[in-house]
């Protein structure tokens, strides 16, 4: 055969021999068997999801499978569309080449498509039952997948509608509630049963749930704001964030300061802080430890606070809450001089000779949240700082049958991708553990192998930014969108190699001189003159 | 494949069949204009075709600044063509040249430069060829890929691997077309307001090493099917090849001739050297200007046939030129198809496919206008698939295919346009697309037949002989199409495609089966021998009868021919010498004959 060879140690799966092949030989396997082919947004991603094979998938115009292919990852795109920070992105070989593909704006398009889809009632096939304990992301994945995999679910939750942080704490300007409510309604028209109002531990203990359903799976999340403990931090209009933005996405309306501190550098401080400016809030300040350039919070947050005139005042921590007359006046903060030792531990020095007051009437804590286990067994085994411990790959707790994950676990990195991952990754031990299956079998932790990403060889063309109804992609902008990715770590494969016509230009193409072509008939050729 | 079609339909204003350089400037200018572009190619827009092989050169007319005269470039151009061109067409293409040169510049695309200028007559000519036009070239490799994203970015909807099948026509009307994906197998109907075939000539049979085996012809055959005219046919196989050639090839490779690859070595040897391009080669011999004269006595089958490259025994000097040659591109593929300068050997070129597979073709669909609409109303041709104009009786010139597709594509636009603002409006006719549909997918929801790569292979050993292709004869002609007509009737419409791929091969074989019967019926119809078409039994050019051009339609199953005479001005100038006349001396009969009409 002319074309014979793809060097496969070489091959960063580009796809330029597909493309350039005028006849067709090629096809690229966006999904090779070697598990260690991660691209290099896989290794972003949270939840693995795998970017190249959707972006193939759109670029080939089959958004279904597209979407398909993400729902094998994460249960609700739709959701990560709106609200996921992407880490994926800042990781995406094209950064090298012009800028990051915009994945997240992919992810949304091909959600949005389908989005109003109907569920189809799910079989269940097994008779034992289980339990979701929480609704936030974690829960709702892991309902979704155990369903899937033919399970009857249900779902308890002790707040009155289910979403978790979703519903109550991801501000509403961020998450549509709508859209929220179309994938809880996905759910139940699965088949999946909620029972809302319920506190497990409180209304019904651990103990008596794990009779009627031998899995059960913890996803209760942080409920508790933690706050700084200074003098002063008790006075009246001292608040957590978290609590602050749950009682405005329940609709309790609660009253709006004139002046509100909030302290904080991450996403949630930058939720809150736009939250009340929003809801006219006259000055909004955040005061945060780290340097701006330091700060967690994502740019695109520190750019749209800024830009809704929230003034940032970094490089601060709280000395004391001010008051008078048991209510909140104002703070008094000081120089943070480092915020992680040399380790990476938080462990904060200040200079007290520099510092600064604000004036407030509400000083909004957006400085973590603690796990809330009232009425949890004992023999729950729980980490230092108050956190749930659950084994990484498999999600098992220190007690038979219950599996945990989500932010209530210690070590998840606190985002809904996150959350969704977890909640995944449970519901395939549950599954096994209800069959009798060795859990952790097959599972391994995927060692990455990062690839050689084509970038000289790409032609560079600029990022395109959704400009369709809502900031989604238009079907034309998501395909050029697409079409950037550069399929790193797949593999192109010799598939009609009988059609090869010798042109070589795969071989000239490649950019990794992966590719040899021999000639038609290898040796000398014997002609009829020579043999005479 | 049965029950897997899945289907989409889209809907646009301009459709563009082919991604070629044609394609992409139709795109672009329909797109400046507002109209919403669909892009299709059966490959991948800006990798594919003719353009992305091409080494970049484009005829490049600058009377102001290098005072080019445009009728002596264009008598020039007519004389290569044999006087079938279309001076006018040549005209605008040269006129227009610099106005696309800048087009090129504000989109980016890049060209060679010689000390900080245009580097003229390319990079890759091993000797100035004697010629009273210019040649720039882009930077080859990158402009057709910079072309692409410049259509991705003006928000043009491109669609790679849609191997388009058949136009869609109602109330006389083309209004779109239908295809599927070659990957996923999923059937496209396109429903537009204007239809541009952009496909590229019609010349290829599939034979091994060389890279033009995707002008199957498909735009060609998709609208002499629809009902419009073509023409050209007879001519379109060939670029290099001449009477001369052909003539003394025959005359030294048949017996007597002698099969004698050091004769046909010293037949040829007129400086004959390979250049190697893009991962192909194409010897030419540069004192003459006559692009490959040794092509002409080629056959498919493989190191069988008379041509062969005898590096043993090179004359010294073609050895130095060859040497010469590959260090300064400093390739190895030449050894990888066989021809090993350095090393020896000898080479058995791989024949007739070389002449059979054409950088433009004469051929196309008939332009009715300069803005290149089709006779159907709705369907518009640019760049090699309407070539007829362009190219004359033989390989219309270098630097002539690019430069033809910009110009056209332009035309065709605002074609395209004009069209659509004065074209009644229609809602899509539900039987009529049913009825495409079970055309096009007949090969996919079979459950069994015949192979195409199978059926492909009987096509070549049939047509492709050269003394059935190249070295006409009607008697021959005569054997041949009944054969291909039987596989036309009998055999393509059984090909079955087990997967998208096949589906593709089964409808490429189908159309180059149709290929090769016009061919055929258009060289019996031409009873003269002019540019690469040439008649054993006629072996003469007939100025007085067949200085026109040959136009073929379907009506009623039926082809019908039509003669259009070249206006008069496009004719020779007798007043000049006969040798000066055409582009070579021809064999004896042929010059007596060309002398006679000379001095009446
Ligand atoms: C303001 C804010 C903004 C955020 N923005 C983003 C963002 O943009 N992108 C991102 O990726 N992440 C964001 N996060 C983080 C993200 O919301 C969390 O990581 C994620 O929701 C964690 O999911 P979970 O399922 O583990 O927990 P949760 O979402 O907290 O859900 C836990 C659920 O369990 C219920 N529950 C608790 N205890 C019990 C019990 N005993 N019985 C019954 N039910 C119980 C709770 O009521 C809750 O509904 C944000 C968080 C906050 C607070
Ligand atoms: C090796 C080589 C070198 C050359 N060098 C030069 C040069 O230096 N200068 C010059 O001016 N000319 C050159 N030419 C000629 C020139 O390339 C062509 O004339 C020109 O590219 C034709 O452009 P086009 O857009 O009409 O067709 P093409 O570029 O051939 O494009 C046709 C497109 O249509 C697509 N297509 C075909 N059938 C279908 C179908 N059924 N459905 C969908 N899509 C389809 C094909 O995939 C292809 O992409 C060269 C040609 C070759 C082969
Ligand atoms: S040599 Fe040409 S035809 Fe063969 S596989 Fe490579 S690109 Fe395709």
């Amino acid at each position: 055969m002319p074309i014979s060879k793809i060097n496969k140690d070489l091959c960063n799966g580009c796809g330029l021999c597909v493309d350039t092949c005028p006849e067709d030989v090629f096809r690229l396997n966006t999904q090779p068997i070697e598990k260690e082919l991660l691209s290099p947004c896989a290794t972003g991603c949270p939840a693995s999801l795998s970017v190249r094979r959707y972006s193939y998938l759109v670029e080939m115009d089959e958004t279904e499978e597209a979407y398909e292919l993400m729902r094998e990852y994460i249960p609700f795109p739709a959701i990560t569309g709106r609200v996921c920070p992407h880490p994926c992105e800042a990781k995406c070989a094209r950064c090298e080449v012009d800028s990051a593909v915009n994945i997240n704006c992919l992810e949304r398009y091909i959600a949005d498509k389908y989005l109003h889809e109907k569920a189809e009632p799910r079989k269940v096939i097994y008779l034992a039952k289980a339990a979701v304990i929480g609704s936030g992301p974690a829960g709702l994945s892991c309902a979704y997948y155990l369903s899937r995999k033919g399970y009857a679910v249900t779902v308890f939750e002790k707040r009155e509608l289910p979403g978790g942080m979703l519903r109550y704490g991801i501000p509403a300007f961020r998450l549509d509630k709508e859209v929220l409510d179309i994938e809880i309604q996905y759910l139940k028209d699965m088949g999946v049963t909620f029972k809302t109002g319920v506190a497990i531990g409180t209304d019904i203990t651990l103990e008596e749930l794990q009779k009627e359903y031998p899995a059960v799976f913890l996803a209760v999340g942080t409920q508790i704001s933690r706050k700084v403990k200074t003098e002063g931090s008790d006075l009246a209009g001292v608040v957590g964030a978290f609590d602050y933005l749950t009682a405005v996405n329940a609709g309790q309306e609660p009253a709006t300061p004139e002046k509100a501190v909030v302290i904080g550098g991450g996403n949630v401080a930058m939720d809150a802080a736009m939250t009340l400016k929003k809801r006219g809030a006259e000055k909004v300040t955040v005061i945060c430890l780290e340097k701006k350039e330091e700060m967690p919070a994502f740019d695109k947050e520190i750019e749209a606070a800024l830009s809704e005139g929230i003034e940032l005042v970094c490089g601060y921590g709280p000395a004391r809450v001010t008051g008078t007359e048991g209510k909140v006046s104002g703070i008094d903060v000081i120089a943070c001089t480092r915020v992680n030792d040399l380790t990476g531990k938080f462990a904060p020095l200040y200079d007290e000779t520099v510092n600064l007051h604000v004036d407030a009437d509400m000083i909004c804590f957006a400085v973590g949240q603690g796990v809330d286990l009232t009425g949890m067994p004992e023999g729950l085994a729980v980490s230092p700082s108050g956190m749930l411990q659950a084994d990484k790959l498999t999600k098992a707790t220190s007690l038979a049958g219950v599996f945990a994950g989500g932010d209530a676990v210690s070590a998840s990195d606190g985002s809904v991708a996150a959350a969704f991952a977890a909640g995944k990754e449970a519901a395939e031990s549950m599954d096994r553990y209800l069959r009798g299956a060795d859990v952790r079998e097959g599972r391994v932790d995927a060692t990455v192998r990062l690839m050689n990403p084509p970038k000289a060889s790409v032609p560079k063309y600029p990022r395109t930014e959704p400009t369709g109804k809502d900031g989604v992609y238009t079907d034309n902008e998501a395909r050029v969108e697409a079409q950037r990715c550069m399929t790193c770590g797949s593999r192109a494969e010799i598939t009609y190699p009988q059609d090869c016509m010798v042109c070589l230009y795969c071989e000239r193409e490649c950019p990794q001189k992966a590719i040899t072509v021999t000639p038609d008939r290898p040796g000398k050729r014997i002609a009829p003159w020579d043999l005479a | 494949m049965k029950n897997e079609i899945k289907e989409t339909r889209l809907t646009t204003d301009v459709l563009v069949i082919g991604g070629g350089i044609a394609g992409m400037f139709c795109a672009i200018k329909a797109r400046e204009q507002g109209a919403d572009v669909i892009l299709l190619d059966k490959n991948y827009v800006g990798r594919s075709g003719g353009t992305h092989y091409a080494e970049g050169d484009i005829q490049f007319f600058r009377p102001k600044t290098r005072g080019h005269v445009l009728k002596d470039w264009v008598d020039k151009l007519s004389k290569d063509n044999e006087y079938l061109n279309d001076r006018k067409w040549h005209e605008t293409i040269l006129e227009e040249s610099e106005e696309r040169y800048n087009d090129l510049l504000e989109w980016g695309i890049k060209f060679y430069e010689k000390d900080g200028e245009l580097m003229v007559d390319g990079p890759h000519r091993f000797n100035p060829i004697p010629r009273m036009y210019e040649i720039i070239s882009m930077r080859n490799r990158e402009y057709a890929p910079s072309l692409r994203a410049k259509c991705l970015q003006d928000g043009i909807r491109v669609y790679d691997r849609i191997m388009t099948c058949e136009l869609l026509k109602q109330d006389g009307r083309v209004v779109g077309a239908m295809g599927f994906h070659t990957t996923t197998g999923k059937l496209y109907t396109i429903i537009a307001k204007a239809t541009v075939m952009c496909t590229g000539p019609g010349t290829a049979y599939k034979v091994r090493a060389m890279n033009t085996d995707y002008w199957t012809g498909d735009g060609i055959l998709m609208a002499y099917r629809a009902g419009a005219e073509i023409s050209g046919m007879e001519f379109r196989q060939s670029t290099g090849g001449t009477m001369k050639t052909v003539y003394e090839a025959r005359k030294k490779t048949y017996p007597g001739g002698g099969l004698d690859g050091q004769k046909l070595l010293e037949m040829t040897a007129d400086y004959p050297y390979c250049t190697i391009q893009s991962g192909w080669f194409w010897p030419q011999i540069t004192h003459t200007n006559e692009p490959v004269k040794w092509w002409g006595a080629g056959e498919i089958h493989e190191g069988k046939g008379p041509v062969y490259c005898d590096f043993d025994n090179m004359d010294e000097k073609l050895r130095e030129h060859h040497e010469e040659y590959f260090e300064r591109v400093g390739d190895a593929e030449p050894a990888k198809i066989g021809f090993d300068v350095f090393n020896g050997g000898k080479a058995h070129y791989p024949s007739a496919r070389q002449e059979l597979n054409t950088p433009i073709g004469g051929s196309g669909i008939w332009p009715v206008d300069e803005f290149c609409a089709s006779t159907l109303p709705g369907l518009f041709a640019a760049g090699g698939g309407c070539a007829t104009r362009v190219s004359g009786a033989k390989y219309g010139g270098m630097g002539l295919g690019l430069n033809s597709g910009m110009v056209t594509g332009t035309h065709a636009a605002k074609g395209a346009i004009d069209y659509i603002r004065s074209a009644p409006d229609f809602v899509p006719d539900e039987a009529m697309i049913e009825k495409v549909r079970n055309v096009v997918t007949a090969a996919a929801v079979r459950d069994s037949g015949h192979d195409p790569a199978w059926l492909t292979q009987i096509l070549q050993h049939t047509l492709v002989p050269y003394y059935v292709s190249i070295y006409k004869h009607e008697d021959r002609m005569k054997l041949v199409l009944p054969m291909i007509q039987y596989m036309k009737d009998s055999i393509a419409p059984n090909l079955w495609a087990r997967d998208p791929h096949e589906w593709k091969l089964c409808y490429e074989t189908k159309n180059m089966i149709e290929n090769a019967e016009l061919y055929l019926k258009a060289s019996m119809f031409r009873t003269e021998s002019r540019g690469s078409h040439f008649r054993e039994d006629y072996p003469e050019r007939n100025d007085r009868d067949w200085l026109c051009w040959v136009k073929m339609r379907l009506e009623a199953g039926k082809d019908i021919y039509t003669k259009v005479p070249v206006p008069d001005s496009y004719k020779p100038d007798y007043s000049k010498p006969i040798d000066e006349l055409y582009p070579m001396t021809l064999p004896d009969v042929v010059e007596v004959h060309a002398q006679k009409l000379y001095e009446q």
